[in-house]
């Protein structure tokens, strides 16, 4: 990114800031903050380079899968299995930060104020995490700082929101594949719904024909990968490698979006365009990327796409039916990926006030085998919800690759201490995890997580 | 003519005295209905204490929004967002409640700020852990229920009609309520609600009326009793604001993501 660009949006965002604090001081808004505190414990040391019985092809085989799983074109990897060994050895002798243990706190502090009859408002949250073993994961964002204002009639509404927002598009549990404004956080967590900050200028239409909203996005955002540090990564850290973009304009490339979505009495659509930076990175090799540490010449390549998707829940009865579905494309890659299942719901399970709630999804990727986590992947969930007043819920969720029998299992256990203390427990596992399947990078991270909560 | 008018004359009280209990029942609930009509929208808090047979207390916040809807067999359109406890302060609940037909709701998640659509099925459950079921808290419809006077009687200060209605759709935990309602204002003072084997689960209380614009009652306290567990909830609500102009675009599930 060049330094204008960037002391370019400072200053938008500042006069922003200035203007829309300026309202806001007329009246004090309500502050309140999380304090998270979180510990992760890997069961097994980090998946290392295996000193014998293995060919040095063999052993980088597992990272070169990860590669084409990333987007890597195949015919342009042949000296890569040792090259990525060469960056592992010397990412591994950097040593080992990688541990089993990684405390961490989280401090999300979080300000709203509203004014004119409430049709203007303000919200700022920011976000902050110290980890003990990651530095890359140790980091700050501002995940809302958005200003929203309502205009128009109450026949003829509409509203306009302008500074950093989070968006959420969807409705599949197992993934979130059509949720494509904000970037993903990745060190918080691989499950994607941690998001990072979008900047945009947000303006939405409702009539009765439905909802329309539509985006612009002047400032893009890069994935966050877990450090050399950190675990949940890859032999290589992503967060390594150099970062290329297509468009010259680099971050600041203008992205656009479109959606239109409606609810009718017991469906709920929603049809979404996007142009734009892939959030998805690609990585790449080349030549003038090549150093001592990065022989293959490994960058991120984040490209220019379009995507077009659906997203649908219809109910009937107990069953809720879910879809997603979308098509992209890029100059390197053009496919279509799809999540569609259903959701059954037991109320009042064996004569206690627990709900249960079961889940059955099939995610396909055109993609194919290797080149996408979601190819060919069958995920079963149920969520118990305890309906107490501690608001006790258990969650579980496996997703297995109809291939290979990869298994991916996550379990959430979250309730409520007392009114400012709540607890969160979170474990994931992964089991016969194929060589060739993209999670195989994650093989050796099977974790355990407890949080304590304070809200302030 | 004299004639004529000495058959009317017979026949309108006879006719008066030929409303078999239900029809009397159904008169009550429609009365009800029309007293409680063209109110447009209100906003109010809500302050839940949750007590347990051993006497610990937990306590919510919420505020509620309720728009009217006028087309006949239809309910009104609610969103309940909770303020406290901290860890669940912006979930929200949209509500479209309708006659015999499910009710649609849609639960706001602001962690994602995902708006997920619910099974609506589940109208028996408790909420928020309280001894409020979901289908205490719907909007009123008279097409709910069938109906069927029982008796009058002196409730407090006030004469009561005595009224049973019986859940006309699924899923429901009752097989029937009993209940009190003052013949003057019809306003509703108690309910006996009665579970599916027939035995008396819970009562609420209603105390506190207010009158709102000068036609519409609201009751300052709701305190639900089970006798099968001894725990109870009590429901105080306040600060009710009468025509405070919201808007359908506001109950729109999209909008849930503007929720504070």
């Amino acid at each position: 990114m060049s330094i204008n660009t960037n002391k370019n949006l400072k200053l938008k965002i500042g006069v922003l800031l200035c203007a829309i604090l300026n309202t806001a001081a007329a009246q004090a808004g309500e502050w309140s903050t999380e304090v998270d505190l979180d510990y992760r414990y890997f069961r097994k040391p980090a998946a290392t380079i295996p000193t014998t019985g293995s060919t040095p092809a063999q052993i980088a085989a597992s990272f070169y899968q990860f590669l084409l799983s990333q987007g890597l074109s195949p015919y342009n990897v042949v000296t890569i299995p040792q090259a990525v060994l060469a960056v592992s050895a010397s990412q591994a002798t950097a040593v080992s930060g990688q541990g089993n243990n990684e405390p961490s706190v989280v401090v999300q502090p979080s300000y709203f104020n509203e004014w004119a009859g409430k049709t203007n408002s303000f919200s700022f949250k920011p976000f902050f995490r110290w980890d003990n073993m990651d530095d890359k994961r140790t980091h700050a964002d501002i995940r809302e700082m958005v200003w929203v204002s309502k205009h128009g009639t109450a026949d003829k509404p509409w509203e306009l929101r302008i500074g950093i927002d989070k968006v959420f598009w969807g409705a599949a549990e197992s993934q979130h594949l059509v949720d494509v404004i904000n970037q993903t956080d990745d060190v918080e967590n691989i499950n994607r719904e941690s998001k990072l900050g979008q900047p945009m200028v947000r303006a939405t239409i409702s009539r009765n024909w439905g909802t329309l909203d539509m985006f612009v996005l002047p400032w893009f955002r890069e994935r966050t990968y877990a450090g050399v540090d950190g675990r949940l990564r890859p032999l290589v850290s992503l967060a390594t490698l150099p970062v290329a973009f297509q468009s010259s304009d680099a971050q600041s490339h203008v992205d656009y979006a479109l959606r239109w979505s409606k609810s009718f009495s017991d469906v709920d659509v929603g049809i979404s365009q996007f142009v734009g930076t892939d959030r998805d990175p690609r990585v790449a090799t080349a030549n003038q990327y090549i150093t001592t540490a990065n022989p293959a010449g490994l960058y991120l390549s984040y490209d220019q796409m379009s995507q077009t998707s659906v997203d649908m829940t219809a109910v009937r009865g107990s069953w809720i039916y879910k879809l997603e579905a979308l098509h992209r494309d890029t100059n390197y890659d053009h496919y279509w990926a799809g999540v569609t299942g259903v959701e059954y719901a037991f109320n009042g399970v064996f004569h206690t006030p627990y709900d249960v709630s079961t889940f059955l999804e099939y995610n396909y990727d055109s993609r194919g085998q290797g080149q996408a986590v979601y190819q060919s992947d069958v995920f079963v969930g149920g969520l118990l919800n305890l309906n107490d007043d501690k608001s006790t819920q258990i969650k579980l969720g496996v997703l297995v690759d109809t291939n290979d029998s990869t298994r991916s299992t996550r379990l959430q256990f979250s309730r409520r201490l007392t009114d400012n203390w709540s607890a969160r427990l979170e474990g994931q596992w992964f089991n016969s995890v194929d060589s060739g399947n993209p999670l195989n990078a994650y093989r050796e991270d099977s974790y355990l997580q407890g949080s304590l909560i304070r809200y302030f | 003519m004299y004639k004529i008018l000495a058959i009317l004359a017979l026949i309108v009280p006879l006719s008066a005295v030929a409303q078999t209990t239900q029809e009397k029942g159904l008169d009550i609930a429609k009365q009800q209905d029309t007293k409680n009509s063209g109110f447009k929208d209100y906003t109010n808090d809500i302050v839940m204490t949750l007590r347990n047979a051993q006497g610990q207390e937990t306590v919510d916040y919420l505020h509620s929004l309720t728009l009217e809807v006028t087309a006949a067999g239809e309910g009104d359109k609610s969103k309940l967002v909770f303020d406290k406890p901290a860890d669940v302060k912006g979930t929200a609940m949209l509500t479209y409640s309708h006659g015999l037909q499910p009710d649609d709701q849609w639960l706001f998640l602001p962690a994602v700020k995902r708006v997920k659509r619910l099974n609506s099925n589940n109208k028996s459950g408790p909420f928020m852990g309280s001894e409020f079921a979901y289908e205490d808290l719907s909007s009123p419809v008279v097409e709910k229920f069938s109906y069927n006077w029982l008796r009058d009687e002196a409730c407090g200060e006030w004469q009561c009609y005595v009224v049973e209605r019986t859940p006309k759709y699924a899923d429901s935990g009752y097989v029937r309520q009993v209940t009190w309602i003052d013949t003057k204002e019809l306003r509703t003072v108690k309910i006996d609600y009665y579970d599916r084997k027939n035995e008396l689960l819970k009562t609420l209380s209603q105390s506190g009326f207010k009158l709102y614009k000068g036609k519409f009652w609201r009751a300052e306290t709701g305190k639900m009793v089970n006798h099968i567990t001894g725990k109870s909830t009590v429901m105080v609500s306040s600060n009710f604001v009468f025509g405070a102009g919201l808007t359908p675009a506001e109950f729109e599930p999209n909008s849930l993501q503007d929720t504070h």
